[in-house]
């Protein structure tokens, strides 16, 4: 304690800021900001359009993806949510199917949380996950609002819906819409006026909507046909077959 | 309109109990080096006899912490990574890099601080090249002492505003996690110097009565943190106050965590306020840190693996059951089992228990 207190002071904070401010100087994105967009085709820019007029809960599209993409059993890169939904004046009932994805946000919240650039976004818009850089250390799957990612208990790594990239590279249409039965899923590409999605969603223009749209996240998976109570969290009834089948303490006590 | 659920799959934790085990010893470690720190520069004996037990504190849970937060990646050989593809724009790629900044702050200033002590008391025999040479290695201390403090508070931060900045979990989206999570930490690290000075170290009584008035502020200010986030959450309306109010009035298993916290908190102030009272109740307020640690413990859990049960979209609560392997329990219990071996080793080496020629007494010279 040779150093007097106003001397240490000083080069501590000559060390210190030197430190906590080298990583920043060379940042091109601030903290939490989108990093820059790196790889697919900068003209295009996909979306999917999903009309839940035609959707008929079949799942095809969750069995197509999981043979496409392999994912191990009991986790889903796509799957069709059911509910079941009643007026409570008339007590009439109906089925209202869901299909749920990653939504390939335009300001994707995965992405600036990656501490290992192992996520990020195309230039085409899709987000995509490196497994062989990914560290598994879940924080894009909490930072997704929509549940959409996971971690693969196979590859021990965040795994996700990419529109199947490989396929739409070589031509070919997602596995999920190519087996789609009642043609729900269209996708294709939205900077281009004439694309089947652009004339679906012109046409439906005021029945357009998107999942938590107040989270600015702009996902560019558009529900047509979709009632407001789906559009923020289920106000309802959990899965019973929660509390049930793996004897819930959570939902038990609820 | 009522709205049931038929098909919805179950989202899993992706943060493990790891995670809380890391959150809960590097706040401790940061805190208690904090402490340490302090005593660095604070001129004045009762601040410099907490250096002792504060290091105990600090290195034995910053040595571990670094192993938990390794176990809860689920890739953990490819730790590496963080150091290959520095991520300017990530809180948590920022973290890895203070987490290094503060252990070599905290360890190089405990080996100074212990090298001191060796040179002049005397080292036990198995740590004698602990004092070898002439260098005192003193004029280095207090630049150590700043690393270990702007890399404790360098923790606090990151710790706090990766979970903060995550929107996605509306519990977590508020500026209070920051400070909550590190008077948490200090409650807790407080506690553990107070248990460490009785039960370890056998400190005097004054500098226990020092440790425990601490310990109650720290207390005071978890409970003023707690409300600020309710005050301020209710005047502003914000999402985080918002949530927590939707799960305490739709399930009780939050009105059950609430009502404890409210319990053991309070429960925990007035004890400690009553035996700060005489020092018969300063000698054994050592009995209410293993409640403090819990309370400390289960905040975390709360924050980390109850809110992970929160659905982001569905209705309801998924259900967590603990699994009883290295991803539960057993991790659980693991780290606390390692932190408890390094408890068994450590004090006697901060304490310098096995000293060989004792020629001055430890107090004077490491605070010296």
């Amino acid at each position: 304690m040779d150093v007097s207190r106003r001397q240490f002071l000083g080069k501590a904070a000559a060390v210190t800021a030197g430190v906590a401010v080298m990583p920043l100087s060379e940042a091109e994105a601030g903290l939490n900001d989108q990093p820059p967009r790196r790889g697919g085709d900068p003209n295009k820019r996909y979306g999917m359009a999903i009309d839940l007029r035609r959707c008929i809960g079949c799942q095809a599209c969750t069995v197509s993806c999981s043979i496409e993409n392999q994912p191990p059993v009991g986790q889903f890169r796509t799957i069709v949510h059911q509910y079941e939904v009643t007026d409570n004046a008339s007590e009439e009932t109906a089925a209202v199917m869901l299909p749920r994805l990653c939504n390939q946000c335009d300001n994707p919240p995965c992405v600036p949380v990656c501490p290992v650039q192992a996520t990020w976004q195309r230039k085409d818009g899709i987000v995509v996950v490196d497994s062989d850089q990914c560290v598994g250390c879940g924080y894009c799957v909490q930072a997704c609002p929509y549940d959409a990612r996971f971690i693969n208990h196979e590859t021990q790594v965040a795994d996700k819906c990419n529109f199947c990239v490989h396929r739409l590279e070589a031509g070919l249409l997602p596995a999920c819409v190519e087996s789609c039965v009642g043609g729900a899923r269209i996708i294709g590409d939205l900077n281009d006026p004439d694309s089947h999605i652009n004339r679906v969603l012109s046409e439906n223009y005021d029945d357009v909507k998107v999942l938590k749209p107040e989270l600015n996240t702009r996902p560019h998976v558009f529900y047509i046909g979709m009632t407001d109570a789906f559009i923020e969290r289920i106000q309802g009834e959990s899965g019973l077959w929660f509390d049930s089948e793996h004897g819930g303490v959570m939902g038990a006590v609820s | 309109m009522s709205i049931a659920e038929i098909i919805v799959p179950q989202q899993e934790v992706a943060w493990l109990p790891w995670a809380v085990q890391y959150f809960f010893l590097v706040g401790m470690a940061a805190t208690a080096a904090i402490l340490v720190g302090v005593g660095e520069f604070v001129r004045g004996g009762r601040w410099q006899r907490l250096q002792a037990p504060a290091l105990v504190v600090a290195v034995s849970t910053g040595v571990i912490a670094p192993i938990a937060l390794l176990a809860d990646l689920h890739q953990p050989g490819r730790f590496y990574h963080f150091y290959t593809d520095i991520t300017p724009w990530s809180w948590m790629s920022l973290g890895a890099l203070i987490l290094p900044v503060f252990m070599t702050g905290l360890l190089g200033y405990w080996v100074l601080w212990q090298r001191a002590v060796f040179r002049a008391e005397g080292a036990p025999r198995w740590l004698s090249l602990w004092a070898a040479g002439n260098w005192s290695g003193q004029a280095l201390r207090p630049w150590l002492a700043g690393v270990m403090l702007m890399g404790a508070l360098g923790i606090l931060v990151y710790t706090g505003s990766e979970v903060m900045i995550v929107k996605a979990r509306a519990l977590w989206h508020t500026e209070w996690m920051i400070v909550n999570l590190a008077l948490t930490a200090f409650m807790a690290s407080l506690a553990a110097i107070v248990f460490t000075q009785a039960r370890i170290l056998s400190a005097a009584p004054g500098d226990q009565r020092l440790a425990l008035r601490l310990f109650v502020l720290a207390l005071i200010a978890t409970g003023a943190g707690a409300v600020g986030w309710a005050v301020s959450g209710w005047i502003n309306g914000s999402v985080s106050f918002q949530a927590f109010l939707r799960l305490v009035e739709q399930f009780a298993y939050w009105r059950i965590v609430f009502a404890l916290s409210v319990a053991v908190g309070g429960g925990l102030l007035m004890a400690a306020l009553w035996m700060l009272r005489t020092p018969r109740g300063v000698a054994r307020s050592w009995w209410l840190a293993p409640l403090a640690l819990l309370a400390a413990w289960s905040f975390r859990w709360a924050v980390l693996m109850d809110v992970q049960s929160v659905p982001k979209y569905g209705a309801g609560l998924y259900p967590y059951h603990l699994p009883l392997g290295s991803d539960g329990l057993l991790g659980i219990l693991g780290v606390f089992g390692l932190w408890l071996a390094v408890l068994m080793v450590l004090p006697g080496i901060i304490a310098n228990r096995g000293a060989v020629h004792p020629t001055q007494s430890m107090r004077e010279v490491a605070h010296g």
